[in-house]
């Protein structure tokens, strides 16, 4: 019960963030969304191994990350994404049904284990959905690296259901590596910002042939 | 004596970085590539005539293995005729480009000797692979370095353009390649020769790898119409390297083929049809080709296609011969195939080096620029002209060993096989004796053009003969080919070896004598004829000093005022014979004759339209540009836009996995 809570409340997050254009409020919503999240290995399965992972979850998702792309976004000083490839709305009713795709998907999926909840591979489609629509519609800089980490945030979910078979060794190289792709993102994120005066992707095409 | 290949193959790779590593001494580098290249190609020729001479395979297997294939290298007969081949020429060749590129400017030619080294040691690799993947890598080495050895000239943009269309043809037919093996090694599940000799393969399937081999080593070789690399690349190579091109280089479409053979063994009976055809058609088209060249090496050039005609023509004789089981035409065949790849790498290589030193003397290679240059280049002259009556199969020179070798199988298999046999094989008989006579035309144009006469445009009276190693190399070779035409007994017997390993026919020593014991008394009555000839010409020589003599000038046709432009140019040589070919060859002349009594200004201008080159792929290029330009569109620059792609490829895989 607990479980699946945690689980739509994850969800309802990564809409919000995909309907906000205010950076700081999605880098909140963000932070908000992986603090749900790092409660999820202890609702599926209590055990010591998961009570590290929630400690580092929390540590690195819900403080360090979202401090390190407030940082950047200080410094580039932006406050919101101005034009998005697709508007806000037809965002929202996209992602309304990517995440339909995503249950369809994932009643059909032969998977070996169901894990705890119905419910749990669903949302976690939906994330990576979320995610790739995210990374797809928006030009800033700092909006991809929200997307990437909402993506990422969905990977994690999938990862659960293999809990107990990962290695606590293998889930903490996975944490350093999103923890160093973040933090080279916020420096190209302001390198970007130096060399053409604003933090949109838009001025990378000039690498086509 | 795998212990000599493999030193031989030792020292040319260590000395190879040796010399990269010594560019800034360039006396030391050019010393070490040549104590190199005289001890690598020694050893290796030791190795290569041994095993001829007893006839028996050996080979090697390094200790460590590589992920889908093996270093697993043997030499037999069939190996070791053409690693002869190799380090005869290459060798020769090599000598001849220190020499030619010695007062050469500021070039840095220890690149040059380096990839020079490695082009041997990949050919030497190739011909001696027993690993599918082995041969490949080695086959992709020799594409490699062989562009690297042409684009030597890569200021010029001719030359750049030239080394680009050999990379892409030669890409493609290593394509062509690697679906062949891999077709083998799923039907044998192996990957090394030996094994894949074990399973039998079904009709279907032989004639497949058949026709995915003919053109995967045909663009190489240059089968016509396959062949539209060929003519750019050998004349923008440096001459050496041209030599090798043509003699070593274009050979291993042929090697490979026999391989094939070797492994697959049954074949459907239209695969030596095919091969005759192509024989047929490389042969007469190249030698018509040639004809209306101008420029000397790419004259050369189409007539190494013609060669390459009359090789697939033996090819195919041995091939029917092996389809009806006769071993007597197995033998003749193959043996006449791969005594015609030796004879001709050596008249080849040595055209080509003559021709080199008449560029170097002059610094020029069109033809009707040149003449008269028999005074000034005597000892050039003299071996183009044995070259040439070698190319020509005139008696007594080598190139008529072979080309009776491949006669004789024609005319032995149209008796003994079927109908079908007796229209290809009388077909093959035509073409090959229109083949000799057009390559007797062309180098009669060419010889007469370049060495008889005056000169035509320039003054050649400050011309000299190159240096002493450059004629060496060529007196090597012209030796060679005067040897072979005397004594044929020794390679023939060699190319015995080799054919008998293609095929695994039984060479008994009747059969060989009844090969060998025909030719020799052919050549014997020639040697007889010659000597009277030699006689009567003498006693002319005598007879004439008694009577008064008087010199006028050459081409002086009585005029009393002639100038050197007053005489036959190359194409007005060839202007009769093509013109009767001209709906085959698309020869077109230009211009307007003189009229009337006082004419006035007239010219004319002939050139050949390269039919395969200009009507088949020019199109299928401009084609695939146009798709490639369509494509185009997908790639706007914008991450987003490539992550879509990402992401759409993800849903469909996704969905296509629930369905």
């Amino acid at each position: 019960m607990w479980l699946e809570s945690a689980l739509i409340l994850i969800i309802l997050f990564g809409i919000i963030i995909l309907g906000n254009n205010r950076l700081s409020t999605m880098i909140q919503l963000l932070a908000l969304q992986s603090l749900v999240l790092s409660i999820t290995p202890l609702l599926i399965h209590p055990s010591i191994h998961a009570f590290t992972m929630t400690i580092v979850t929390i540590v690195l998702k819900v403080i360090v990350m979202p401090s390190l792309l407030f940082w950047a976004i200080r410094h580039v000083s932006i406050r919101r994404e101005v034009q998005p490839l697709i508007g806000y709305g037809k965002t929202l009713l996209l992602g309304g049904f990517l995440m339909g795709v995503a249950f369809l998907i994932s009643s059909k999926l032969d998977l070996p284990d169901k894990g705890m909840s119905n419910l749990l591979v669903p949302t976690a489609f939906s994330l990576v959905m979320i995610g790739f629509l995210l990374l797809v519609t928006r030009f800033k800089a700092i909006t991809q690296v929200i997307g990437y980490l909402v993506m990422e945030n969905g990977i994690f979910l999938f990862a659960l259901l293999l809990l107990e078979k990962t290695p606590l060794l293998v889930e903490m190289g996975i944490f350093l590596d999103i923890f160093v792709g973040v933090l080279v993102m916020g420096i190209i994120i302001n390198h970007i910002n130096q060399e053409f005066g604003s933090a949109s992707t838009v001025n990378l095409t000039n690498l086509r042939d | 004596m795998m212990d000599f290949f493999l030193y031989s193959l030792t020292i040319l790779s260590v000395s190879g970085v040796l010399i990269i590593l010594t560019t800034r001494f360039r006396k030391m580098s050019e010393s070490i590539f040549l104590i190199s290249l005289i001890l690598g190609c020694g050893l290796g020729f030791i190795s290569a005539v041994t095993i001829l001479a007893s006839r028996t395979p050996i080979d090697y297997r390094l200790n460590f293995r590589m992920p889908i294939g093996e270093f697993y290298i043997g030499v037999d007969p069939l190996s070791a005729f053409f690693l002869l081949v190799i380090t005869i020429l290459f060798f020769l060749a090599g000598l001849y480009g220190y020499s030619y590129l010695k007062d050469h400017g500021k070039k840095n030619l220890s690149v040059h000797y380096a990839l020079y080294h490695l082009a041997l040691i990949s050919l030497m690799l190739v011909v001696t692979a027993q690993n599918a993947v082995l041969f490949l890598m080695a086959w992709e080495m020799v594409t490699v370095t062989s562009y690297f050895l042409i684009v030597f000239y890569d200021e010029r943009e001719v030359t750049r353009k030239a080394g680009y269309l050999f990379l892409i043809a030669a890409h493609t037919g290593t394509f062509c390649l690697w679906v062949m093996f891999l077709l083998m090694a799923r039907h044998t599940g192996a990957m090394n020769f030996d094994q894949m000799m074990l399973t039998p393969f079904p009709l279907p399937l032989a004639g497949l790898l058949f026709v995915l081999g003919v053109i995967g080593f045909g663009v190489k070789t240059g089968f016509i119409p396959l062949h539209i690399w060929l003519p750019h690349a050998h004349p923008a190579a440096p001459s050496h390297v041209s030599a090798v091109l043509s003699a070593v280089m274009i050979k291993m479409g042929v090697y490979g083929l026999m391989r094939i053979i070797f492994i697959i063994k049954d074949f459907p009976e239209w695969c030596a049809v095919t091969l005759l055809l192509i024989g047929m058609i490389s042969g007469v088209g190249g030698v018509l080709y040639a004809l209306g060249q101008h420029e000397i090496k790419k004259l050369l050039a189409y007539h190494s296609i013609e060669n390459i005609g009359i090789i697939t023509l033996g090819l195919g004789t041995g091939l029917w011969g092996q389809i009806y089981h006769n071993e007597s035409v197995i033998l003749v065949g193959y043996a006449g195939a791969l005594l015609h790849v030796f004879n001709h790498a050596v008249f080849k290589g040595l055209l080509f080096l003559s021709a080199g030193s008449v560029i170097r003397s002059t610094h020029t290679g069109e033809i009707d620029h040149l003449g008269g240059l028999l005074k000034h280049l005597p000892w050039t002259g003299c071996l183009f002209l044995i070259g040439s009556l070698s190319i020509c199969g005139l008696p007594l020179f080598n190139g008529f060993v072979s080309e009776w070798l491949v006669f004789r199988g024609l005319f032995e298999g149209m008796f003994q096989f079927k109908m079908n046999a007796l229209i290809f094989n009388s077909l093959g008989i035509i073409s090959l004796a229109l083949i000799g006579g057009l390559a007797a035309a062309c180098f009669a144009k060419a010889f007469g053009a370049i060495f008889l006469g005056n000169s035509r445009s320039v003054d050649f009276t400050h011309v000299k003969e190159n240096s002493p190693i450059m004629c060496v190399s060529m007196f090597v070779l012209g030796g060679i080919c005067l040897w072979i035409g005397f004594f044929p007994t020794q390679m023939v017997s060699f190319a015995l070896g080799a054919a008998s390993t293609i095929s695994s026919a039984q060479i008994s020593t009747t059969i060989e004598e009844a090969i060998i014991f025909p030719l020799l008394k052919v050549v014997l009555v020639l040697i007889i004829l010659m000597t009277i000839a030699v006689v009567l010409i003498l006693f002319k020589r005598i007879a004439m000093k008694f009577l008064p003599i008087e010199n006028a000038p050459t081409w002086g046709c009585g005029y009393s005022l002639p100038t050197r432009r007053m005489q036959y140019t190359a194409s007005s040589f060839a202007e009769p014979i093509l013109r009767i070919f001209r709906n085959v060859l698309g020869f077109n002349v230009e211009g307007n004759k003189p009229k009337g009594y006082f004419p006035d200004e007239a010219k004319i201008s002939s050139h050949v339209l390269e039919a395969s080159e200009d009507i088949l792929f020019r199109p299928i290029f401009k084609f695939i540009e146009f798709l490639s330009v369509k494509f185009k569109i997908i790639q706007y620059g914008y991450t987003q836009l490539y992550l879509l792609y990402i992401f759409i490829f993800l849903l469909v895989l996704l969905v296509w996995k629930m369905i």
